[in-house]
């Protein structure tokens, strides 16, 4: 992966390979079936239309991965949180599933993993051919070259929350999956099966571009 | 410089910045707190904490490392639909953060 960040803009390059391009396009799209399977939506949610709905669960979800992304709001306090998560808890799902069908498109991708045919009118599409790469150093290769990454996206200001609040959702998500507690915590550094082991690097792949659009972000404020 | 973090229940926090204070102090008084989850990025909440609150950088930063270091932090006070309103954003943002009441 490559990140290269336009300065007076603020726009971000982003450069994948095609093993990072599948990973991060696999994830997103099972972040969105498991959020939709979970609110039993199909894959059309409208956060407006969501958050007026009456009747959204009361009781916190019995998986852990969805704990994590939908967490209590009083502590200690059943009846009050179940109170707060049927009024809200849709209204969130939905805004974090829009959130991962505008990465995936993005990406070039529809809601179903399906690839979108190339097009530069495709609303929020931005992938960039080789030839049109901006930095000095792309400059001086041939265009060629450039077919090392199979996927160039560019973020505008406007883009970052949703990749942020995307990317942070899925290393929710897997952490609560795989049990990983801190990604400090040398004990566990021995302790850590395969898997988990797998899911670190995804973890650490996910966390270096969240990384990296977040501080531009701050930046743009 | 805020002393709305970690306020004693017991005592009412002197800050300036506080919407809770222009209250009736017998009114309710609510908190929402952040929770430290061992998975978001320091600078992420520093962000979410600038963003949506409009903190300065030093204080979104100093909230953050709080959070970090101790656990949790009170980020803001005020009526009870006013925090609801923020743990709802938070959550949207993916932290964990709760309502906590303050007892007068």
């Amino acid at each position: 992966m490559e990140v290269r960040i336009t300065r007076n803009s603020h726009e971000i390059t982003v450069s994948l390979e095609e093993n990072e391009e599948r990973l991060l396009v696999n994830l997103c799209q099972q972040l969105l079936e498991f959020l939709l399977s979970y609110s039993g939506q199909g894959l059309d949610p409208d956060p407006l239309l969501a958050s007026l709905e009456v009747g959204g669960a009361t009781e916190p979800p019995q998986d852990i991965a969805l704990r994590a992304l939908f967490p209590d709001a009083f502590f200690g306090d059943a009846a009050a949180s179940a109170e707060f998560r049927s009024t809200t808890e849709l209204g969130l799902l939905n805004r974090k599933a829009q959130d991962a069908i505008e990465v995936l498109s993005q990406l070039g991708y529809y809601p179903n993993g399906t690839r979108k045919p190339p097009s530069r009118e495709d609303a929020g599409a931005e992938t960039i051919p080789p030839a049109d790469a901006i930095s000095p150093a792309a400059a001086e290769e041939e265009p060629e070259n450039d077919a090392s990454y199979s996927n160039r996206v560019v973020l505008v200001p406007a883009d970052f929350e949703k990749w942020m609040r995307t990317l942070t959702s899925l290393r929710l998500v897997i952490a609560a999956r795989i049990g990983v507690v801190s990604e400090s915590d040398e004990q566990a550094l021995e302790a850590r099966t395969p898997e988990q082991e797998a899911a670190m690097q995804i973890m650490h792949f996910l966390g270096a571009l969240l990384d990296f659009i977040t501080e531009t972000a701050l930046e743009a404020l | 410089m805020t002393t709305q973090e970690n306020c004693n229940p017991a005592s009412t926090p002197a800050t300036e910045s506080s919407t809770g204070l222009l209250e009736n102090p017998e009114h309710d008084s609510w908190q929402t707190v952040v929770w430290d989850d061992n998975i978001n990025l320091m600078s992420y909440v520093t962000y979410v904490f600038r963003k949506h609150f409009g903190f300065s950088s030093a204080r979104a930063h100093a909230l953050m490392l709080r959070v970090h270091t101790q656990g949790s932090a009170v980020v803001a006070e005020g009526s009870k639909r006013e925090m609801a309103l923020h743990v709802e954003a938070l959550h949207g943002y993916g932290l964990q953060a709760t309502l906590n009441k303050v007892d007068a």
